[in-house]
């Protein structure tokens, strides 16, 4: 609802009427600082409507509370007058309006910001007429006028306060300044000054892998800006406080700062969804602290996405993870730091005075894979009620003959130390199952069996397991993970020529909806106590929002890099009956 | 001395119920309803802070003998040295990282009781902390805390306001629990704001006493409510306006530093409570103690001295006495984890204006030790013994008589 | 000073008159004692339908429809499978709500705080459950039952220590709480009894959550307590003490501390028919119970307004009333903030009620709990905004407003000159936020916490 709002807010500003080819990089300064970009916004408002997600949630009546009763009315009825006069119904009219596209851009110099529309000559005319009869009356209202006057004897501009329009065949500009607005009409006019948008360099780096045309949203700033506003210094604050941000994002923040552009783009149809965001990319601009990101050279590359059976999400990175936590002092605050402090005497008091940071963490090459898989019982185990998604982090060991036996002796003495807390409390116990063959380690844990009256509880979801095949490293939730693990398919990778993937994820509908599904009891009850519905209605609204997360067909969340550019990617894909 | 009562769990509930029946009839004999006469309870008495330090606090590395020779031969990694303690006297001195502490034994408002535990000491978390809670051992039954069942024995329930306030989000403490538990556990200061509409509901409740005396519940709920609104109204107000009367004093940042400032806001509203317990978790270093405890004692002494400043500018600080504690020190010698383990006897320490300041007792002998341990030169209840008698309480909660310490002017 | 109460009158049948009608206020603080709270049809209903009518139905007549009690099961089955006794808790709170078996529900709460059991200790919901269901099953019943129930609950024995009761070391613990907090009463037994009656229960323990005789740890010695001698078994020294003069008195006490008045506490004079009832009725407790409900001390002004409604009835009273539904959720923490989270009693005396739930902290607390009630959008009355569910009542304006909620959620009828300070209180024209505002003022008064 609030997308067709404000399309149909744009669509009200139309009334230029004139037919132009000119790009925006033409018909701008090369001083421009920010531009952004919609195009065929008549085709994203046809596809948003008709998309099997929006759909479900007008289903749900989820928009009823959104527009309360008289703007809905109010609504209508614009709708109605632009159908009587254009004759197009209102969706249809923007597709004309706006047929060549929708720009916004910001000028430093002149402190000017320009609005240029591009689209049907015709429509343009008519609507421009209209809404100017409208406007006139108000103005005079507001005991203002609005000047006219003729540019270079061809376009006639107009003027109230500092606003100021004009439309020339099928371009409609609307701007604060006066030589912004002059820019563009004189490129219009053919007769380009010198100097445009084409020839900033910076804008000709972005846009070698961004084209302002061919994204449905497009969106452009040269990082001067971005440096005034101290949006980069905040981030790094925020990266201090936080480990989990630190480990995510920490290495973008440096980019921030440096790079000479930022761009985002936007792509929307029916069956995808995709965001994607740029900037440069240089390593020397990696500070040493953060070089467990992207590698010492510049070149870590994350492994491969794993696949293996009954998948719902999969994770690859490539982080050193231990100077990620050794270098605490430099990355974090001190109050995170006695954090790490504290966690570390109490960790190494059940590592048996090994130190988490060294010598765990440090058994690792950089690049690990985290899996969340369906659940799998072997025949005749207790199948709990609560079904929780198995998951697994997959490794490679650096040193794995030293690093073997060690791990081995701290995850026996980890199950004993869950065992001896647990068996305070009345708990479960987990039974420890060892083989090892030639260097290969299997470590497998189950709780004991249940009573027969008794119901299977949570803990049974998990049979924690270690397995370490020559230098592979498997830590799985379940003994069938795990297993699993050892000869995954891979996923299918998607990459941009030449680019490193520095982190993955995907997440998978079908196999989200399954797990679920599974879990619909639960959710039912959730739902009950939640809203105080009955068991009917509740169960209605579960089968609803299961359908819903069936649409999704895979969300994807990629960050890569050349050696020039980083690229950051948000795909959502969608399953179109 | 201490009239030995003995107060069985029998007794208690018996006492209880019979306040129940003879309150209903107190009420109505008053000639106006109590809210109308103001607040006549004062909030002049004496107020307990305690602060409790879980895990096991190595007293030898807070209260340093720092040029003793068998200190710096058994503790290799850990020992701190000349160079770097805050000088308390000749061969003592504090952490380098407390300087609040420090600060407070300057201004003569801070005393340290060495060497406290009990005989035969019990080096298990749990039991010892029972045993500092209850005053009694696993063998006598312990049902009650030392606090909870003082309070329960001189605190009738005519007042509306709960007398312990426990300030956490942990277990409440077994020292406050009594067979008639009148402690509450908060998290925070906005369980005592009104959220809404203060001013309406405070003119309404002004005019709803009822002329009709006959219903004592109603009464009673009519005062309640009206104390109630009074403290939410003082806090709000003082939440509001950024003057001397509240926050101003500076406080560091970290959680127990926000806890003794919600309890000095507390402590200087209508609110009636006598005691409030805070803890400060993580003593327990077993391993690589020094960057964990030096964190931890920083956090006590930067949140103890802002807490006294705090008090003295709101002009309560004769009447507040913090009293902090843990269940027992560590061992003298460091293990091989660059930690130290469960010890016995440690360090007490009190803050306030109305302590006798500076060092109580003789440092413990490091070479005649029990079990590696240092012993004790007097006993925690001993303490205890001078913090009731100051509150104006017996100390039947003890269980037996106790000497107590010279601690307060 | 008490005033005295003659208890041949006291227990005798109320028969409306004249000048003592059957009216909205009896029938409102009918159900307030009897359920938690009321709403408008049942207002004009039982009006129409007179006392004993309403009465019988309230008692006999307000079973749960099977659909609704398979619903429950599969929800409690689903809450156990989480391992989080806390859901459980959500899911009472759910039933409580729900239920149009309100008298079984206030009841279940009634011994589920007299046989005291915390989740904060027991930290398992299958067991929990078992125990709540127990309750639930004898709570209209037979107290004798409910005793040996109780004896046995695996979540009472470990909750009171006594997962084992070594013959050699008889652990007293569950001795005393029968006799002193469960069956009896302070003063009704020596510590002698306390010391005998435990050999009785040697052997009783739990195993895998599970009770279990263990033969090897049982005394079957002979035992004397409570003035008789036998080779008593645990179940017979059940019997034995729920037999004996002082248990039919102890419970028709806190019976009708709970449902009659909080204060003063009942004499044996006044309490003495009950008892023999309870006795003659081999300690059915539901003849008792009606009796209470239909008693002229029910309707009398020793008991309007003399009780203070605990947070559960409180908040859920006030729910019922309005059609309101919420995130039970998170309503559960809030209630545990002001002293009453169901499934986790502070002690092992249960929730002691009356002045007990009164200090600034919580009064404030029940304050802010219902002012977030109101205004948290995850809060409905009836699907719609307040001033919907109000309109669908023909009430439009703040003073129809006043009355519709005095009626159906004050005790203590408020007068006209303080509706008139109220109302003037008020700034602004009925809409959604005034309307919370009022019900949040209203409900932050003295009067409001009154039964």
């Amino acid at each position: 609802m609030f997308l067709r709002i404000s399309i149909l807010f744009v669509t009200c500003l139309t009334t230029g009427l004139v037919h132009a080819q000119h790009d925006l990089d033409r018909l701008l300064p090369a001083t421009t600082a920010a531009a952004f970009k919609i195009n065929h916004a008549g085709q994203i408002v046809d596809d948003i409507l008709a998309h099997p997600l929006v759909q479900a949630a007008e289903e749900a009546g989820a928009y009823k509370d959104a527009l309360p009763e008289q703007q809905a009315a109010q609504l209508n009825a614009i709708k109605a007058q632009i159908k009587a006069s254009i004759g197009v119904e209102w969706n249809q009219a923007i597709a004309q309006l706006t047929s060549k596209g929708i720009v916004l851009a910001y000028d430093p110099p002149t402190n000017g910001v320009s609005l240029i529309i591009q689209g049907e000559e015709e429509t343009l005319t008519k609507v421009f007429d209209i809404l100017y009869k409208t406007i006139e009356p108000i103005v005079a209202l507001g005991g203002k006028s609005i000047n006219k006057g003729l540019y270079r004897d061809t376009i006639t501009g107009y003027q109230i306060d500092d606003l100021r329009f004009a439309l020339y065949e099928g371009t409609f500009v609307m701007t604060n300044s006066r030589d912004l607005g002059r820019f563009t009409l004189d490129a219009l006019l053919g007769e380009p000054p010198t100097n445009t948008l084409a020839d900033n360099p910076t804008f000709q780096q972005a846009t070698e892998s961004t084209k302002p045309n061919d994204h449905s949203v497009w969106f452009w700033a040269d990082s001067k800006l971005a440096a005034q506003t101290g949006g980069g210094d905040q981030l790094d604050e925020s990266m201090k406080q936080n480990m989990l941000a630190e480990l995510l994002f920490g290495g973008i923040t440096n980019q921030l700062k440096h790079s000479q552009y930022t761009t985002a783009t936007l792509d929307f149809n029916k069956e995808q969804l995709r965001f994607a965001f740029r900037t440069a990319h240089d390593q020397a601009w990696i500070p040493e602290r953060r070089h467990y990101y992207f590698g010492a050279d510049g070149k870590g590359e994350a492994p491969p996405l794993l696949q293996p059976k009954g998948t719902i999400s999969s994770i690859s990175m490539y982080r050193d993870l231990a100077p990620w936590y050794l270098l605490g002092p430099e990355l974090y605050t001190p109050e995170v730091n006695e954090r790490i402090a504290q966690a570390d005497s109490q960790l190494s008091t059940f590592l048996g005075g090994k130190d988490f940071g060294e010598d765990i963490l440090g058994a690792l090459e950089p690049g690990f894979q985290i899996v969340v898989a369906d659940t799998e019982f072997d025949e005749g185990a207790p199948v709990p009620d609560l079904k929780i998604p198995a998951f697994a982090m997959v490794a490679n060991l650096r040193d794995p003959e030293v690093i073997k036996p060690e791990l081995r002796r701290q995850f026996i003495n980890f199950v004993g130390f869950l065992n001896l807390v647990s068996g305070m409390e009345g708990g479960k116990q987990l039974d420890i199952d060892i083989q090892s063959k030639d260097d290969n380690v299997i470590l497998t844990t189950a709780f004991l069996k249940p009573q027969p009256n008794q119901p299977v509880s949570i803990e049974y979801n998990f049979t924690p397991t270690l397995i370490m095949t020559d230098e592979l490293f498997i830590l799985a939730s379940t003994k069938a993970l795990a297993s699993n693990l050892q000869d995954p398919k891979v996923a299918k990778g998607s990459k941009a020529n030449r680019s490193t993937i520095n982190s993955q994820f995907q997440l998978y509908g079908a196999a989200l909806k399954h797990i679920l599904e599974k879990n619909k009891e639960f959710l039912i009850t959730q739902n009950m106590l939640d809203k105080g519905s009955t068991r009917e209605q509740a169960t209605d609204e579960v089968t609803l929002i299961l359908q819903a997360t069936e649409i999704l067909k895979m969300l994807e969340i990629k960050l890569e890099h050349t050696d020039s550019e980083l690229t950051f990617t948000f795909d959502m894909s969608f399953k179109v009956e | 001395m201490a009239n030995t009562q003995s107060l069985s769990r029998r007794s208690m509930m018996l006492r209880s119920a019979a306040c129940g029946t003879v309150m209903s009839v107190g009420a109505n004999t008053a000639v106006l309803p109590s809210f109308l006469m103001g607040a006549p309870q004062s909030t002049t008495e004496n107020v307990l802070v305690v602060l409790q330090l879980s895990g096991g606090n190595d007293g030898l590395n807070t209260v340093i003998p720092f040029d003793h020779p068998v200190y710096q031969k058994n503790r290799p990694s850990l020992a701190v040295g000349k160079d770097q303690v805050l000088a308390i006297e000749e061969n003592l001195g504090f952490h380098p990282v407390a300087t609040g502490l420090s600060t407070l034994l300057e201004q003569s408002q801070l005393s340290i009781i060495q060497g406290v535990g009990y005989p035969n000491p019990n080096r298990s978390h749990f039991e010892s902390m029972d045993i500092w809670h209850t005053c009694r051992r696993k063998d006598a039954v312990r049902d009650e805390g030392w606090i909870g069942a003082s309070v329960n024995q001189h605190l009738t329930r005519q007042d509306n306001d709960t007398p312990i306030l426990h300030l956490g989000s942990e277990k409440q403490p077994l020292a406050l629990t009594a067979t008639d538990p009148r402690s509450i556990s908060i998290r925070s200061l906005d369980q005592f704001k009104l959220q809404a509409n203060q001013e309406q509901i405070t003119s309404v409740v002004q005019t709803t006493n009822s002329d009709d005396d006959s219903n004592a519940l109603l009464g009673f709920l009519q005062s309640s409510t009206a104390s109630a609104l009074k403290t939410s109204e003082q806090l709000l107000r003082s939440a509001a306006s950024k003057t001397r009367d509240n926050d101003g004093a500076a406080y560091p940042q970290h959680r127990l530093a926000q806890k003794l400032q919600t309890i000095a806001k507390l402590i200087d509203s209508p609110l009636k409570t006598r005691v409030y317990y805070v803890t400060l978790d993580g003593f327990d270093t077993h391993a690589q103690q020094a960057g964990a405890h030096e964190s931890l004692l920083g956090q006590l002494s930067s949140a103890l001295a802002a807490f006294v400043a705090d008090l003295k500018q709101r002009q309560q600080g004769q009447r507040v006495t913090t009293m902090v504690f843990s269940e027992f020190g560590r061992r003298l010698a460091e293990n091989a984890s660059k930690g130290t383990d469960h010890g016995a006897a440690g360090p007490m320490f009190l803050a306030g204006e109305g302590i006798l300041p500076g060092l109580i007792g003789k440092h413990p002998s490091l070479t005649d030790l029990q079990q590696g341990d240092l012993k004790h030169q007097f006993d925690f209840r001993q303490v205890y013994a001078s913090v009731l008698q100051w509150m104006g309480w017996e100390d039947d909660a003890l269980g037996k008589s106790f000497k107590p310490l010279e601690l307060f002017t | 000073m008490k005033p005295y109460v003659d208890p041949q009158w006291a227990w005798a049948e109320f028969k409306p008159t004249e000048s003592d009608p059957w009216n909205e206020h009896k029938v409102a603080h009918l159900f307030r004692r009897a359920g938690f709270g009321i709403t408008g049809t049942e207002l004009s209903n039982s009006i129409d339908a007179g006392l004993s009518e309403t009465v019988q139905s309230l008692v006999h007549e307000s079973g749960e429809p099977e659909e609704f009690q398979r619903d429950m099961q599969a929800m409690t089955r689903s809450l156990v499978a989480s391992s989080d006794p806390a859901n459980l808790s959500y899911g009472w709170l759910y039933r409580m709500l729900k239920s149009t078996d309100q008298l079984r529900e206030k009841l279940t709460l009634f011994w589920h705080g007299h046989f005291a059991t915390s989740a904060e200790k027991v930290a398992d919901a299958f067991m929990m459950q078992q125990q709540n269901s127990m309750l639930r099953q004898h709570s209209l019943g037979n107290f004798h039952d409910l005793a040996q129930g109780i004896s046995k609950d695996p979540a009472m024995l470990l909750y009171l220590d006594s997962a084992t009761n070594r013959k050699t070391h008889p652990n007293e613990n569950f001795a005393r709480e029968l006799m002193e907090l469960f069956c009896l009463g302070e003063g009704n037994y020596t510590e002698t009894d306390i010391r005998e009656l435990s050999r009785c229960f040697t052997g009783w323990e739990v195993r895998n959550r599970a009770y279990r005789f263990n033969r090897y740890q049982h005394d079957f010695n002979e035992k004397s307590f409570l003035g008789a001698s036998k080779a008593f078994s645990g179940e017979e020294a059940v019997t034995h003490v729920v037999a004996q003069k002082s248990a039919p008195k102890f419970i028709a006490r806190k019976l009708v501390q709970y449902l009659v008045m909080d204060e003063p506490l009942a004499d044996d004079e006044l309490i003495e028919p009950l008892a023999n009832q309870l006795e003659e009725d081999d300690f059915e407790v539901l003849g008792t119970i009606k009796r209470i409900l239909l008693s002229n001390l029910f309707f009398s002004e020793h008991s309007y307004a003399r009780k203070i409604k605990s947070p559960v009835e409180m908040v859920i009273g006030l729910m019922r009333s309005l059609d309101m539904n919420t995130k039970l959720p998170d309503l559960h923490r809030t209630l545990g903030e002001v002293g009453q989270a169901v499934f986790y009693p502070p002690n092992v005396k249960g929730w002691e009620g009356g002045r007990i739930w009164i200090n600034s902290s919580t009064l404030l607390g029940r304050s802010n709990l219902i002012h977030s009630l109101l205004t948290t959008p995850n809060t409905t009355f009836g699907g719609e905004d307040i001033s919907g569910l109000l309109a669908s009542r023909e009430v439009h304006t703040m003073q129809q407003a006043l009355d519709h909620f005095e009626t159906l959620l004050l005790a203590v009828p408020l007068g006209s000159r303080v509706k008139q300070q109220i109302l003037s209180a008020q700034q602004t024209a009925p809409s959604d936020d005034s309307f919370s505002n009022l019900l949040h003022q209203l409900a932050t008064l003295p009067q409001f916490q009154l039964s």
